[in-house]
């Protein structure tokens, strides 16, 4: 048995460590606090889709979550899994650059006497269609090490 | 002297309905065992048992299979016990609180988590037995003693020998009969706590046919335990003895109160580090399953959380939340309730024109008082005071879950909104064990800090309540609570 110093805090290490050497994540930290809040200016309040739900976790999981995807972001570093213009949820990357990128190449084909259109995309739902069974071996093929 | 066992879950969810059942049992082991076995007539298990008058043999207590005994301190014999269920044994902690006196005993149950979605933490039962003495209160035990003040909610129950109108109104009392008694009832009113019996519900049908039937079993619940009773009923059968046994039922009122939202800022910490330490660990199991592991989880998180939200005191109503109250309303208030309670114990006309003056009075100072300070506020605004304005100018927003769907109950609106908003998936294929990965990284206390130092203070928590600061400081000051895997 180790002794814990007041050096090393073992406090909540103690408890995810378990969860994650069984790549395990217990019912109760799934569960959440919905809090609904009506979208202003509809003409009926009779349907569902009026309101926005707002979903607050745990933060014992938030905690755990947050530790395991800065270890994915670190991975995908690595392996180069991101595209090097990708700009939303990554560190120290802003809206700012990514106006920027389309600014520089508009005005450099503009310097070519190229006429120039853009086409602006918006996926919806993205990650709640992720086939979460295939994603771990697509992940394993594409180089990350450990994932748990 | 306090026993303790401890355990921790919520109780509104593992028992519904608790029951609580008092009875009479002359001494005699015949009337012991039929109380005992007539309990499967009964809806639910009680989960507590107070017995007045209990068998005994050498001072100790007959024993029945899923109850635990608590006796009084001896020496002596005992007059009163309490049967505590082991399946309420097993869920909450409980302890008993002795009164040296063989005739009186309480038990304390405690859940952190607040008993049936109340706020309140701990329930106390108290069962007596109160005997005849030839000195006044004529009755074993003072009337002070049996109904002591406690903030959460105390149930008094017990053979009280006393006839009072206010349980028996059939029956003519003698004045000394009515002196005795109304000793005990105003000590109880005084409290404030109000009596459960169904007044003219007889609990006692004596043995020879001359003497009259009485109700001598009362039940008293203070001020907090009483939203939460839902019925007192003599509902089982005769046991031999001449007393009928009572069962009270507690069930989470109509209206949930919210608990208490604790003050965080006031946290405790270094009590919080004390109690991690001397807490006792509890080691995951080695070879787990999905089911084992995650109730190993839950118990160590909850107790986690549970030892950081009994450090933190609870938030108490604002002194800005009445902010026109003055103390002429006070006063006003006081004179008004004066002259009520003269009215009620002297309903003269004189008197009754009194209470409707004073009353008048009241109401009008406290409309002019909250219009003087609603203009002031008005015409003395600031940019802090703005969204204030508009909620007083505005008023309350309209209900607007009314009808969704069709759906008009809660239970039915909060169906509809899960399925537009988290349509169900078909579950995944249940895991039936678990392997350990032998190459994992463990998590490391600097990972732990680099998350949460990029978590803000003052993001909303979630189901568990505890903001990320709370984590913080927790984390900052490493209790040595778990054993290391």
């Amino acid at each position: 048995m180790e002794v814990c110093t007041p050096h090393q805090p073992s406090l909540l290490p103690s408890l995810l460590n378990p969860l994650l050497a069984h790549g395990f994540h217990p019912p109760s930290l799934k569960e959440a606090l919905g809090i609904v809040l009506d979208k202003p200016g509809k003409p009926s309040y009779n349907s569902p889709s009026s309101f926005r739900v707002i979903v607050l976790f745990g933060t014992l999981s938030k905690i755990l979550e947050r530790v395991v995807a800065s270890r994915l972001s670190a991975q995908a570093a690595i392996c180069s899994l991101i595209h090097p213009l990708q700009c939303g949820s990554l560190p120290r990357r802003s809206t700012a650059d990514a106006a920027l990128v389309v600014q520089h190449n508009v005005e450099s084909f503009h310097r070519l006497g190229y006429r120039v259109s853009t086409l602006f995309l918006d996926v919806k739902g993205g990650f709640d269609n992720v086939e979460s069974p295939s994603l771990p071996s697509l992940l394993h093929q594409k180089g990350v090490m450990t994932l748990r | 002297m306090e026993n303790f066992f401890t355990r921790y879950t919520d109780s509104s969810a593992v028992f519904p309905s608790f029951l609580i059942v008092q009875h009479n049992c002359l001494g005699r082991w015949d009337v012991f065992l039929s109380l005992f076995h007539s309990f499967t007539m009964l809806p639910d298990p009680p989960l507590l048992v107070a017995i007045q008058d209990p068998p005994s043999r050498r001072s100790v207590l007959p024993t029945f299979p899923g109850f635990m005994s608590f006796p009084p301190p001896p020496p002596g014999r005992p007059r009163v016990a309490i049967y505590v269920s082991r399946t309420l044994n097993q869920h909450l902690s409980c302890s008993t609180v002795f009164h040296d006196s063989s005739e009186m005993l309480s038990v304390d149950v405690f859940s952190p988590e607040g008993l049936f979605g109340s706020p309140h933490r701990s329930l106390r039962v108290t069962s007596v037995y109160l005997l005849r003495t030839n000195r006044p209160p004529y009755r074993s035990i003072l009337p002070e003693r049996a109904f002591s003040f406690l903030s959460y909610p105390h149930l008094v129950l017990g053979d009280f020998n006393l006839h009072h109108p206010l349980a028996d109104p059939c029956r003519s009392l003698s004045e000394r009969e009515f002196v005795i008694s109304t000793r005990y009832f105003d000590a109880a009113f005084d409290v404030p706590y109000h009596v459960l019996n169904t007044p003219g519900v007889y609990t006692r049908f004596p043995f020879d046919t001359i003497s009259r039937p009485s109700v001598l079993d009362l039940a008293f619940a203070n001020t907090a335990l009483f939203p939460l009773v839902s019925s007192w009923d003599t509902p089982l059968p005769s046991t031999g003895s001449d007393h009928l046994p009572c069962v009270i039922t507690l069930k989470p009122p109509a209206i949930m109160l919210r608990p208490p939202t604790p003050h965080w800022a006031l946290l405790d910490l270094r009590a919080v580090g004390k109690a991690l330490e001397s807490s006792t660990t509890l080691p995951c199991p080695p070879q787990p399953t999905p089911k084992s592991l995650s109730r190993w989880f839950d118990i160590s998180s909850t107790r986690l959380t549970s030892l950081q939200t009994s450090h933190a005191p609870s938030k108490r109503p604002c002194p800005r939340s009445k902010p026109w109250w003055s103390p002429r309303l006070s006063s006003l208030r006081r004179e008004y309730h004066k002259f009520a309670r003269i009215s009620r114990l002297d309903p003269s006309p004189l008197n009754w024109s009194n209470v409707k003056s004073s009353r008048r009075t009241y109401a009008k100072a406290i409309a002019s008082a909250k219009k003087t300070h609603w203009s002031d506020f008005l015409s003395s605004g600031t940019p802090r005071s703005l969204w204030t304005a508009k909620r007083f100018a505005f008023g309350r927003p309209p209900q607007r879950f009314s009808d969704l769907r069709g759906a008009s109950d809660p239970a039915e609106i909060a169906e509809t909104l899960l399925d537009q908003f988290f349509p169900s998936k078909p579950p995944p294929p249940p895991l039936l064990c678990l392997t350990r990965y032998e190459d994992y990284t463990p998590i490391t206390s600097e990972e732990v800090s680099r998350a949460l130092s990029k978590s803000s203070n003052t993001s909303a928590p979630g189901p568990d309540h505890i903001p990320y600061s709370v984590w913080k400081s927790v984390h900052r000051i490493n209790p040595p609570f778990f054993l290391p895997f």
